[in-house]
């Protein structure tokens, strides 16, 4: 089984903040995922505390699934509780948008459903 | 001699003049004669004054329009003032590297710097002694947040976003004001096509407290400002946000909508609350996720 070890400061440095930050390693994991079975994500106990970098870097992942099955291929390793707190919330409520959003598309598309 | 055009500021520049400060300073923004920005009598500044200040002597110097600022005679906020780097933005030829950027009172910002929100909350967890690590991550996210949505909608690295943060001794109260110069948020949500063209710019910034509400296209939204607000308002504390002509005000039980009658071109957050009433509110706790962690 391959793996890519891809090193959080190494490859953003203290560039963990913005949207911009995030999507530095967005890329980075899956040019990774194209090569490898798993991928291996170092935080090192860094503590982000930034929703809009861990949403574009991470959670955008389980969204898109642009890659295959990336739930048993990321390893988040190192990552502090409180952060793992964060992705769990930006993932709940990510899904919870995206029900919603779908529900109003149905309701959109199926207007006689509703209206007798 | 060349004539002059004087803007006299009060003894308190308080949140409730910046609505008088942003008129003047509109009516000034483009004239060809020298503005003179009298602080002599200024014994305090509040965040969102000190950045209407900046930024319409920022936006006066990039025009090569002249600006100048007469000091307060008292020594605090003279000091306050020059910190913030008003003085050295009207003496500098070079005015945008001329900014002192290691001061967290006042800082002009071309790019997310990391050093930033981690200042800003470290000032303001030292001020609010009593809370856990818990709530101070809580602080540090919402912080975070609030700039870097600034700096997402910044319209250009030359004008950058501005950020200030000041705590009061005698009330315990600490303000953070956030400012960027992009193009406001209805425009933002109108080309994203979320919403209609004839809105008004302060029923926009009330969709935009909407969950879910969000100028990315083709995504769904992050926790954004809806939940920097909730926060805010469940510790006591209030949120004013001001973009366009659009102006909202946010507290516990208030949510008061008014309309300005000069522009300000950007987004300007502002929030204000008491240290001594935040306290851990034991956030809920995500279900199941699907991340692996090690």
């Amino acid at each position: 089984m391959s793996e890519e070890i891809l090193n959080l400061e190494k490859i953003c440095g203290s560039n963990i903040y913005s949207r911009d930050d995030g999507r530095v390693l967005y890329n980075r994991i899956n040019e990774s995922l194209k090569v490898a079975d798993r991928v291996i994500v170092i935080f090192n106990e860094k503590e982000i505390a930034s929703e809009s970098f861990l949403d574009e870097a991470i959670v955008e992942h389980y969204m898109s699934q642009q890659s295959p099955n990336v739930t048993n291929r990321i390893i988040l390793r190192g990552v502090t509780k409180p952060d793992q707190m964060l992705l769990g919330r930006i993932f709940e409520y990510r899904r919870r948008l995206e029900a919603k959003e779908a529900k109003k598309k149905n309701r959109k598309n199926s207007p006689n459903e509703t209206t007798r | 001699m060349p004539s002059v055009r004087k803007i006299v500021l009060p003894k308190l520049v308080n949140e409730s003049w910046s609505n008088t400060l942003m008129k003047r300073l509109g009516q000034e923004l483009d004239t060809d004669e020298t503005v003179i920005l009298d602080a002599e009598r200024v014994c305090w500044i509040s965040p969102c004054g000190t950045i209407l200040l900046s930024s319409f002597a920022l936006r006066r110097l990039m025009a090569k329009k002249a600006v100048q600022i007469i000091l307060p005679s008292n020594t605090e906020p003279r000091q306050y003032i020059e910190n913030s780097g008003l003085l050295k933005i009207t003496r500098s030829t070079n005015m945008l590297d001329a900014i002192d950027v290691n001061n967290v009172q006042l800082r002009l910002l071309h790019k997310m710097e990391p050093l930033v929100p981690e200042s800003l909350s470290e000032f303001v967890t030292h001020q609010a002694r009593n809370v856990d690590d818990d709530e101070k991550y809580l602080l540090r996210m919402w912080i975070t947040e609030l700039l870097t949505n600034a700096n997402d909608h910044a319209i250009s690295a030359d004008f950058g976003f501005w950020v200030c943060g000041i705590y009061n001794n005698s009330d315990h109260n600490i303000r953070i004001c956030v400012a960027d110069s992009g193009i406001g948020i209805k425009q933002s949500l109108v080309n994203a096509e979320k919403l209609p063209r004839n809105i008004s710019d302060g029923e926009a910034i009330v969709k935009a407290l909407e969950e879910g509400m969000t100028s990315r296209t083709g995504k769904t939204g992050g926790l954004g400002l809806k939940h920097i607000s909730s926060y805010v308002k469940s510790h006591g504390g209030s949120m004013t946000i001001l973009s366009g002509t659009g102006k909202v005000y946010l507290a516990r039980k208030t949510k008061r909508v008014k309309m300005n009658h000069q522009r300000y071109q950007g987004t300007i957050v502002s929030v204000m609350f008491n240290t001594g009433l935040i306290s851990s509110n034991g956030d809920a706790k995500p279900d199941k996720t699907p991340f692996t962690f090690e």
